[in-house]
């Protein structure tokens, strides 16, 4: 073969890569870290709007204080919670056989694929309402008033479940991961020589799985910061950090709610990076000694697990599915369940106004809002998702092939973790009127917005998929059998691909349709489903936004279930 | 005293029954192997005594404390496993003083033991050392130090020489015995090395398909195989089928195919039965050719193989029977491959057994 051959196809080569890298770069990269940047270029503005303006002085930077040290409060608190009761659950699912727990996984999951508004929207009802728990109960009022705050901790209640629901499958499925790659032959072992199964754990499992532990809980930390959707709907006056951002953008502060979202971005960056070289070392922590031991406890320890262990043997996984029930399938239950009685008129005071019929399609005619929103939601998530896998696919390629590959999937992670309100400012800073100039606010910036998430959601489960399967030695046999490099790739890789790059596109699709956050910053007048929810519910139309509500999560249940028969063989 | 008793034990997983109405009793102070290819309940039998599996029927007594019910910390036994099972985040020294620690024991004595475990499995000067800087024969009796450590009599080992090499395997067989015999510990030990368990034990215990076959001295199974997939999966044997023609007060004739006849010391049959006869390969006597005769068969010598100090022949039976023979490589008379010879048979090391009704393959296949 000529050498005039092997250089064309270097040519080809190295013009795919720029181009694959090119788009990964303007796409996915830019729009995330464009706030931080935006922060050093237009620092002037920021210092005179957030620590010297005129007339209130430093007013803005304290508001940012407040909000921050609130939201880490929370943070803090939900991933003390999910650490409690999400470790029995994630053991249960990596550890234990039993009847049911194909559904105990898919209830766990849930959070992830339905709407944040629409989940922030079933808690406010079933907690604060008589249509909740407190009718059911047989109480005249809710359970709950809105502004609740837990004792002690001082954490609105309604915010704090809210986030404990939409956190606590990323623990239980990162340990349970984390869990199912240990060897469980060294708790039987470790059973053998006489330790109880609580001691086991905490002695063998629990010290083997610190990996995994941390940095489940370090992406809970994360997305309970960046938490917009739900948090919007059930915070009253309350007002964490990313709920701010959403607020000040809408007050025109724009600089005071950048620095913000420059701030909570750094902040993710900073959790996210040590995790991953950590787990990238692969080293093993030393914990070989129990700590009690030198302190002297361990006794004592020991003859509270032996107790634990022999008498109260459930109590723990019973806590943690009851945990999952109050605060993920009942609220879901409540809200499918709330529709009927309000279908025709408010069941409590009989007012024909206060029912789902009226408001859809009486006056304020919720309906065509209805119709509208659904249209822009799945042109947006099709069209979003359709350009990540195009960017997705190749780059799964990239990061499998080439030895940066590995720096690419770290900064993957960034748009998952990035607070969403913080993301959508920083996609209206890039592109919008006050940056670039090029996308107004609308459904294509929309889109621009939810390229940057859908893409590493496409690429995790592809390169699971990639990594599952023995491609390479595949692709090469081909080769030896006369196929070209382009030939391997479409009958022997995508092939092999497909059902992961089917997952990243269902979850993609799905992520996109339940968006809430950062949405309703770059979204201007095209309102999407969940968007509209969080309008309804600011606007008191609660029958609206209970049958929008019950038809996003019943989209999203029905996407659920078509993800699950693809997942599983 | 750990002697460990199996009262009618069954397991059962969904439709397969892994061990089925066994019953079982190991001596204190023996050394007792169970002994099955894959699949025949070996490894689940130990892990009920052990209380990693429940029983489904069945009692299980250690010493006179009936165990079936207890969780295995409440077991006092000592389990080594095939692939070590070390703690991955201790050091051996961690590991070994492991067992004490959980059961909350004085320091001083934890330590002692340890020390004495540690330097019994001669691994003292490694104490620092962490499982994957380890040998996988040192990560082997590492893993029995912190058995014993624990301090137990009742020593189970699933498996303990499998992972290993050859040559380490063989070595570790001897010293595994040792130390069992000088500490005074009862152990049971699984495996599917029919040569190991003849090596290491005082009774090995034959399982297949879920149920005792035979139980005996290594010298009874070999010598006195009750089935013929004993005589097949203890050592080797020549199988011959054939029926009786006659029975007489000492002696019986066994007519196999094409009318060649042997005489057998076994006096239990009918005439006209059908059985199956085996014979080890080294009670196979190799001789010039002849016509056919009463415990004479005439051949051809088909194959010859050198395995060490022992040549063996492969013969092709005028009948088409194969018989294999294994003769010391110094037996004067040498035969050429393609040769007429035939063989003669020791009539008092025949084994005779009943025609099993799912024939001779299925009888003996090793699954």
């Amino acid at each position: 073969m000529p050498t005039d051959f092997f250089e064309k196809r270097k040519i080809i080569t190295k013009t795919a890569l720029f181009a694959i890298l090119a788009s990964f770069l303007v796409f996915v990269l830019m729009p995330t870290i464009y706030i931080v940047s935006f922060t050093f270029t237009k620092w002037g503005e920021i210092y005179s709007e957030v620590f010297a303006n005129p007339i209130i002085a430093s007013e803005n930077w304290l508001q940012i204080q407040t909000v921050l040290l609130f939201s880490f409060r929370i943070a803090l608190f939900t991933i003390a919670f999910d650490f409690i009761f999400g470790i029995p659950l994630a053991y249960l699912l990596a550890r234990k056989r039993f009847l049911g727990k194909g559904v105990l996984e898919d209830i766990i999951t849930l959070p992830l694929v339905i709407p944040t508004s629409g989940f922030g929207f079933a808690t406010l009802i079933t907690w604060t309402t008589i249509s909740g728990l407190g009718g059911v109960l047989g109480f005249k009022s809710g359970l709950l008033n809105l502004a609740d705050r837990i004792p002690v901790i001082n954490i609105p209640f309604l915010i704090f479940a809210v986030h404990v629901g939409l956190t606590l499958p990323y623990v239980v499925l990162t340990i349970r991961a984390k869990l199912q790659e240990l060897d469980p032959v060294l708790e039987v072992a470790s059973r053998t020589l006489g330790a109880v199964s609580l001691t086991t754990f905490r002695r063998i499992a629990f010290p083997l799985a610190l990996p995994g532990i941390f940095s489940g809980l370090v992406l809970a930390f994360a997305r309970s910061l960046g938490e917009t959707g739900a948090t919007m709907v059930v915070a009253g006056v309350s007002t964490t950090a990313s709920i701010a951002i959403v607020r000040w953008v809408f007050e025109f502060k724009f600089a005071t709610a950048s620095f913000l979202g420059c701030l909570l971005v750094v902040i993710a960056w900073a959790l996210i990076l040590p995790v991953e070289i950590l787990l990238r070392r692969k080293r093993r922590l030393p914990i070989s000694r129990s700590p009690l031991q030198t302190i002297g406890m361990e006794g004592r320890f020991l003859s509270i697990e032996k107790f634990i262990s022999r008498r109260l043997h459930h109590a723990k996984e019973v806590a943690g599915i009851t945990v999952i029930i109050l605060i993920v399938v009942v609220p879901i239950v409540i809200v499918l369940n709330s529709i009927f009685p309000y279908w025709f008129r408010d069941p409590y005071t009989g007012r024909p106004e206060g029912g789902v019929i009226h408001q859809l399609f009486g006056p304020s005619n919720y309906f065509g809002a209805l119709s509208r929103a659904t249209f822009t939601s799945f042109a947006v998530a099709a069209i979003s998702t359709y350009v990540a896998t195009c960017i997705a696919i190749p780059l799964v390629y990239v990061i499998e092939r080439y030895r940066f590959g590995s720096i690419i999937r770290s900064v993957l992670k960034i748009p998952l973790i990035v607070p969403t309100s913080a993301l959508g400012l920083s996609v209206l800073l890039l592109w919008g009127p006050r940056g670039l100039g090029m996308v107004n606010p609308g459904i294509w910036l929309i889109i621009l917005t939810h390229i940057v998430f859908s893409v590493p959601v496409i690429v995790e489960p592809t390169i699971a998929a990639y990594e599952g399967s023995e491609i390479l030695s595949y692709e090469e046999s081909a080769r030896t059998l006369g196929a070209t490099s382009y030939d391997a790739t479409e009958t022997i890789s995508l092939p092999l691909l497909k059902r992961g790059i089917l997952a990243g596109v269902i979850l993609s699709f799905t992520h996109s349709l339940g968006e809430t956050g950062a949405t309703f910053i770059v979204m201007g007048s095209d309102l999407t489903v969940p968007t509209l929810v969080v309008n309804m519910v600011e606007a008191l139309a609660i029958p609206a936004a209970l049958f929008s509500s019950a038809y996003l999560i019943a989209i999203s249940l029905v996407l659920l279930a078509v993800f699950r028969f693809l997942t599983r063989r | 005293m750990p002697d460990v008793r199996l009262i009618n034990v069954t397991k059962r997983f969904g439709r397969i029954i892994a061990v089925d109405q066994v019953s079982l009793e190991v001596s204190d102070r023996e050394y007792t192997t169970l002994l099955g290819p894959s699949g025949c309940g070996k490894t689940t039998t130990l892990r009920l005594i052990a209380g990693l599996a429940e029983p489904d029927e069945g009692e299980i007594y250690i010493g006179d404390k009936l165990v079936t019910g207890l969780p295995p910390e409440d077991r006092e036994v000592g389990f080594v496993f095939q692939n070590y099972a070390l703690f991955p985040h201790m050091n051996l020294w961690d590991n070994t003083t492991y067992g004490p620690r959980v059961k909350a024991w004085e320091e001083e004595r934890t330590k002692r033991i340890a020390n004495e475990m540690l330097g019994l499995v001669r691994l003292a000067e490694r104490k620092d050392a962490f499982p994957h800087e380890l040998s996988g024969g040192m990560q082997q009796r590492a893993g029995l130090a912190r058995a014993l450590s624990a301090g137990t009599n009742l020593l189970l080992l699933d498996e303990p020489l499998g992972a290993l090499d050859a040559r380490i395997r063989t070595e570790l067989r001897y010293e595994l015995r040792r130390l069992v015999k000088d500490l005074g510990l009862t152990a049971i030990h699984v495996t599917h090395d029919q040569e190991e368990a003849m090596t290491i034990s005082d009774k090995i215990v034959v399982m297949r398909r879920g149920a005792i076959e035979q139980i005996g001295t290594p010298e009874q199974l070999y010598l006195t195989p009750k089935t013929p997939f004993i005589a097949n999966f203890i050592g080797e044997s020549n199988f011959f089928e054939g029926s009786i023609v006659k029975a007489s007060r000492k002696t019986s004739i066994v007519e196999l195919r094409r009318g060649l006849l042997i005489e057998v010391n076994s006096t239990e049959w009918k005439e006209g039965e059908r059985v199956i006869i085996a014979v080890r390969p080294e009670n196979i006597k190799l001789q010039p050719y002849a016509p056919a005769d009463l415990n004479f068969l005439p051949g051809l010598v088909e194959r010859i193989r050198f395995i060490g100090g022992i040549l063996r022949y492969e013969i092709r039976l005028v009948n088409d029977d194969m018989v294999t023979s294994r003769v010391p490589i110094e037996t004067e008379k040498k035969f050429e491959v393609g040769e007429k010879m035939g063989v003669t048979l020791d009539s008092a090391k025949i084994h005779v057994y009943q025609y099993p009704k799912e024939g001779l393959r299925e009888a003996i296949k090793v699954e």
